[in-house]
């Protein structure tokens, strides 16, 4: 069976895919590509519970070029938490976690609520939009740059450059990864360098300023390190909450009975998060590498080879989920794995979660009669992320 | 049914207070703290799905 997480067509609808892999290649393997995929939700659950046999220090992605030592990166590569094993990534997760404590991002919600209202006012003015450039978008990236005490005059190229890095194209790697993707990393890092240069004389309540006080063990984080976290954050906090949102509104648009479930009664909305998370999340899966040879139903990884954990697919399997093709806002419980599980579990899952429903407690009251204005979207083709590119509607003003 | 949590594998997702209000609660940190160790029948599916739920696996239970 042919599986290439990179195939435009695959985008469409990934789930009948899915779930051929489960029933039929619960391992399999993709040659043209060179990395194995782990599809059932047993399967996806254990590997992330063993790191020590699948470890993240060679890259979450397939198909991305590893060094010869088997490294990730070229000259200049800023290591990321996401990218770390063991004692290291323990150490550093200890020191930014605080940051991202639920009492912590509970504070937040104000300043994202203002937010939501502020961009939905805006949007409200025209009888079309695009949902993705005006809204989802703007959101998360205005949300971490506040969170990180970048000022508002810089809020737009910073969303342009952090855009630039997020979405690589490993099927077109030479057109996007080196020189577009790099050359916006690069400017980033000297522009967050600069940030904290000017919080180490003078520090600012935001996290930046909280980063370079945070100490554990009378050991603070390096430089690199300190670039490395504020880039993951840029990155991860991103896009992906960007397509949580932009993913629940074709959702809610598909399902309008649920949408006035939801409109009339806004406490469903902390656990419809959990279902738009489960049934179709911003990030499918990521990749681990086998530190030794493994077997599993009767296929042999060797080591050092690239396993694909389909937290999509997973989300999806009807061994773990009653009934799991229903889009259901009320299932209870919903164990999805969208936020990954295990030593990597989502730094951002609260403040990914708080952004998501305050978004809908604002949006499905200023436009509850919204509609898709395009019946096929443009799907974005970036990685192991499931999302758009733009998402017309007509607001119904 | 008793709980008890590995303290030094917690980093403060909050799941378990937030599934389990009763029994878990937070620090100061934000990381976990057992309000009830011995866990009354009512709570007892709460503290389980906080088991289930706590990615680090700091949360064991005893029947």
């Amino acid at each position: 069976m042919h599986f290439d997480p990179y195939d435009p067509d695959l985008h469409r609808d990934p789930y009948p895919v899915y779930r051929r892999l489960r029933d039929e290649f619960p391992l399999h393997y993709a040659a043209e590509r060179d990395f194995y995929s782990l599809s059932r939700y047993e399967d996806v659950h254990a590997a992330l519970l063993d790191p020590g046999t699948f470890c993240s220090g060679r890259g979450v992605a397939v198909g991305v070029p590893e060094g010869p030592d088997g490294a990730v990166g070229g000259p200049g590569f800023i290591p990321l938490l996401i990218m770390m094993d063991g004692r290291r990534h323990t150490r550093l997760r200890g020191l930014v976690s605080r940051a991202f404590t639920p009492r912590r991002i509970a504070e937040l919600e104000p300043r994202v609520r203002a937010v939501a209202r502020r961009l939905l006012e805006e949007m409200c003015r025209k009888p079309e939009a695009d949902l993705v450039s005006e809204f989802s978008g703007p959101l998360p990236t205005i949300v971490i740059a506040e969170l990180l005490g970048i000022p508002a005059e810089d809020q737009a190229w910073f969303k342009e450059k952090s855009n630039a890095v997020a979405q690589f194209d490993p099927a077109n790697a030479r057109a996007v990864h080196p020189s577009h993707a790099m050359g916006a990393g690069a400017e980033l890092a000297a522009y967050l360098g600069e940030r904290f240069e000017e919080r180490r004389h003078e520090p600012r309540d935001d996290l930046l300023s909280a980063l370079l006080a945070a100490e554990i063990d009378e050991e603070r984080l390096s430089q690199e390190e300190l670039l490395g976290f504020a880039f993951l954050l840029l990155v991860a906090g991103n896009e992906t909450t960007t397509n949580l949102i932009s993913n629940a509104t074709i959702l809610l648009d598909r399902h309008r009975e649920v949408r006035a479930k939801l409109s009339a009664d806004p406490g469903l909305l902390p656990r419809a998060m959990e279902e738009f998370l489960r049934f179709d999340p911003p990030v499918q899966g990521l990749a681990r590498t086998t530190t030794r040879p493994v077997s599993l139903h009767g296929v042999d990884i060797p080591e050092g080879k690239k396993v694909l954990l389909l937290f999509a697919a997973a989300n999806r399997d009807e061994r773990k989920f009653s009934d799991p093709e229903r889009f259901d806002v009320t299932r209870d419980p919903n164990p999805h794995l969208s936020f990954g599980f295990g030593a990597h579990f989502c730094l951002g899952a609260n403040l990914a979660r708080l952004e998501a429903r305050v978004a809908f407690e604002e949006l499905l009251p200023a436009i509850p009669d919204y509609r898709l204005l395009d019946q096929e979207v443009e799907r974005l083709c970036s990685g192991p992320i499931r999302g758009v590119v733009r998402l017309p509607i007509a607001t119904g003003h | 049914m008793k709980v008890r949590v590995d303290a030094a594998a917690c980093v403060g997702h909050g799941r378990c207070y937030e599934l389990a209000p009763g029994v878990f609660g937070e620090d100061e940190r934000g990381h976990c703290r057992v309000l009830l160790p011995d866990v009354p029948p009512e709570q007892q599916k709460p503290a389980r799905a906080a088991e289930a739920n706590c990615p680090e696996r700091a949360i064991q239970i005893e029947a």
